[in-house]
């Protein structure tokens, strides 16, 4: 196997399912998130200066895909939904899919409920591969900037959970009230 | 530092990961260690990261992802099985293997196969193993070259969008005695293989709108048009569709 292949195999294995956790977060859509992944790796093959530094390899990867990001969002701000042609989208038939849908974990959820730039930003945090000063790289703002929104994150986070599990609670025990 | 300005900073230490010497922590840990509720509330922040570290790396990617990143970085011609070297356990592998299939053709062959068994068969074959392009194209002139020089009929139209994306190559499969190009395409950061196929071969061929399905990682999007049935698969191929009608960009090369 050539050495660019080797690297661009093993770069794969190494970053894919973070990067398509962080596409995901970003995206909220397991499409998107598919395709932001394939399109970054689909970069990062065309950059051989980069496949030949590894130590830039992840931060380049992780900053390229938020990048992409923006840049999608943008361009679905000039393309609104609102401008979907319902008739269209119905001669469409979608086919049951085969398998279920993700699981939605309570944390994993609350998450992504989070408003941006909290979302991205705590997303970086919890995937665990950066350090701070690479998250405010990857996220183009000051280090000041990731600590605060990080804090501000991780209260909106609690009390969403918090929140979650107090309907869990009350459901269930109404659930227990009405078999009594 | 005030015990807030702490717990803000606090809220971005990762013990094991990030470095409780590094300026930035150092004080605040230090201030931690000597404050009674301070310490609580970062065992408390420290053990509810850690339950979100946990959880989120349940996250699970796609199965097919990983294969389709790599299978667009090898795309060449195979080498052909007769100059491949074997050895016995390989050769009489390969004999049952060849057996096993005679039995399955014949038994398959007595019955005419659905438009949705192709589907499943066709999108599992496309995407089998590497390399799965057989020759390299720069466009469709070159695919339609390589299909008349393998005595295909290449006349199929093909969507603008599609036609108008990178080709990367094409493949022949071998599909219960037909000969199915399989054409693949990389459009807008997405891999995608257009499978072409005489319509008449299924008496429930899909319709001129597509009809989208999905088999294990692959999602498949359907129709037909003149004497042929098209299936285009891919990762996110019902996005992909979907798009472009919704821009009114899903016409007709031609």
């Amino acid at each position: 196997m050539p050495p660019d292949e080797k690297a661009f195999e093993e770069a794969v294995s190494a970053y894919y399912e973070p990067l398509y956790r962080f596409a995901l977060g970003l995206s909220r859509s397991e499409a998107d998130a598919s395709d932001l992944t394939q399109r970054v790796f689909e970069r990062f093959g065309e950059k051989s200066g980069v496949l030949r530094d590894k130590a830039k390899t992840k931060t380049w990867l992780f900053t390229t895909l938020y990048r992409d990001f923006l840049q999608q969002k943008r361009h679905t701000t000039r393309f609104p939904e609102s401008e979907w042609d319902e008739t269209l989208d119905a001669t469409i038939v979608e086919l049951p899919r085969v398998e279920a849908a993700a699981d939605a974990n309570t944390a994993v959820a609350a998450l992504h409920a989070l408003e941006e730039p909290f979302r991205s930003t705590s997303i970086l945090f919890y995937l665990q591969e950066h350090s701070y000063k690479e998250i405010a790289e990857i996220l183009d703002v000051p280090i000041g900037t990731v600590m605060s929104r990080l804090a501000r994150g991780k209260d909106m986070l609690r009390a969403a959970m918090d929140s979650s599990h107090d309907s869990v609670s009350a459901t269930n025990a109404a659930g227990k009230g009405a078999r009594t | 530092m005030t015990k807030e300005q702490a717990k803000e900073i606090l809220s971005a230490y990762r013990p094991g990961i990030d470095d409780e010497l590094d300026p930035l922590f150092a004080n605040a840990l230090k201030l931690a260690r000597k404050d009674k509720e301070l310490k609580a509330w970062l065992a408390d922040s420290v053990a509810f990261d850690s339950r979100i570290c946990n959880e989120l790396a349940r996250v699970m990617a796609p199965a097919g992802l990983r294969d389709s990143i790599l299978a667009e970085r090898k795309i060449i011609r195979p080498i052909p099985w007769w100059n491949r070297r074997m050895g016995r356990p390989q050769m009489a592998a390969a004999a049952a293997v060849l057996l096993a299939g005679l039995i399955v053709s014949l038994w398959f062959s007595q019955r005419p196969a659905t438009f949705a068994e192709f589907r499943r068969e066709i999108a599992d074959q496309s995407w089998g193993s590497a390399p799965h392009v057989e020759a390299k194209a720069a466009d469709l002139k070159d695919v339609r070259n390589f299909l008349v020089s393998m005595n295909v009929e290449t006349n199929f139209t093909i969507p603008s969008v599609l036609a108008q994306s990178a080709v990367h190559g094409c493949t022949l499969i071998k599909w219960r005695g037909h000969k199915v190009p399989v054409i693949c395409f990389h459009s807008e950061g997405q891999h995608l293989h257009l499978v072409v196929v005489d319509r008449h071969l299924f008496p429930d061929a899909p319709a001129h709108v597509p009809q989208t399905d999905q088999w294990q990682s692959w999602r498949t999007a359907s129709w037909s048009k003149d004497d042929h049935a098209y299936v285009l698969t891919g990762l996110n191929t019902t996005s992909f569709v979907k798009k472009f009608r919704r821009e009114k960009r899903w016409d007709w090369e031609g």
